[in-house]
């Protein structure tokens, strides 16, 4: 849930900067690499980069690897976003690969919706000037990448306050931090871009990929709802 | 009055030679400006974006436990283990210990619907 939202908080900023043509903006291998704090859960990275890029859309791959925690967990996931006619990114592609699978597995539309945030509050898909509303303050910001100045805004949601700050410095997309808290313990989470990173090759071959295997199916559902 | 003719023509070369070699060194000027500014903006696009952030180099290699190649110092390595260290590894010891117990009940469960 805590990627989901923060998947669509990227989103939406990657669609408010979409120009006519991706290959403009994105490099494929580039991309951040976040750490996560959370109450309920083992500390985990999550790097975020491209691995293809064309005038229409964009594929990218996530990376989350489990810290603090004796047993190292590995996710892989990679989606497509394709450009509409209008409005949002539409996740069109999902595959996921963990550290025990042996291909990587294709995602299907529901699982891939579900990562999408389709359902999820209004905010996440208002349009540019909505979020606009909610811009707190201009200021600098410390994450363990550096120092650079940016724009804080703060939505709160059915007891959930989320904080983020994105840089304008660093353009087309850089989230440097988020804050999310709340009553529920899944609603306390923190996220501080660690490194930008260059030139990552990308795990998942989508040619390789098999269908959804049973136990991965009931995961991927368990976790969405 | 010829002198003042022939003068005034010297004068008016001078002056209109004078405006020429300006005007030469002004474009001379505007064009080392441009070029300035053109080499100032392919640096700005050589660098990489982020400004002073920090940038991890992945040298076309995959994310993961077997990827360890970075162009960033990392000094942990070849360093004795700290008491903090030390504590840190044990309380994750104990966490993975009880994540592993709930993993392997969860996947039970798993099997059992199937």
């Amino acid at each position: 849930m805590k990627i989901s939202l923060f998947v669509s908080l990227l989103l939406l900023f990657t669609s408010s900067v979409v120009a006519d043509d991706f290959t403009g903006l994105y490099k494929v291998g580039s991309g951040q690499t976040y750490y996560m704090k959370s109450k309920d859960q083992a500390d985990a990275t999550v790097s975020i980069y491209t691995t293809k890029v064309e005038k229409d859309s964009l594929d990218i791959e996530y990376y989350i690897q489990s810290q603090n925690s004796f047993i190292k967990q590995e996710l892989w996931q990679q989606f497509r976003l394709e450009k509409g006619s209008k409005g949002p990114l539409k996740l069109t592609k999902g595959y996921i690969l963990s550290d025990n699978m042996k291909n990587p597995e294709t995602m299907e539309s529901k699982h891939i919706k579900g990562a999408d945030g389709v359902q999820m509050t209004d905010f996440l898909f208002g349009s540019f000037d909505e979020i606009n509303k909610h811009l707190k303050n201009t200021e600098e910001v410390e994450v363990p990448a550096g120092k650079v100045k940016a724009h804080r805004y703060s939505i709160s949601n059915n007891g959930q306050t989320v904080e983020f700050w994105i840089s304008v410095d660093t353009k087309p997309l850089t989230m440097l931090k988020l804050v999310s808290k709340g009553k529920k313990k899944h609603h306390n989470y923190s996220l501080n871009l660690e490194t930008l990173v260059r030139n990552v090759k990308a795990k998942i071959d989508p040619k390789k990929s098999v269908a959804l295997s049973k136990s991965t199916r009931k995961l991927l559902e368990t976790s969405l709802k | 009055m010829k002198f003042f003719i022939v003068f005034s023509f010297v004068s008016s070369l001078i002056v209109g030679a004078g405006l020429y070699a300006s005007d030469e060194e002004n474009l001379k000027k505007q064009i080392e400006l441009m070029k300035q500014k053109i080499e100032q903006l392919e640096k700005e696009k050589k660098k990489p974006s982020g400004g002073g952030l920090k940038v991890k180099d992945y040298d076309n290699s995959s994310m993961g436990v077997s990827n360890t190649s970075s162009s960033s110092t990392n000094n942990s390595n070849n360093q004795q283990i700290t008491p903090e260290q030390m504590k840190l590894l044990q309380d994750s010891m104990k966490k993975g210990k009880k994540y592993l117990e709930e993993r392997n009940e969860y996947l039970k469960e798993l099997e059992n619907e199937d």
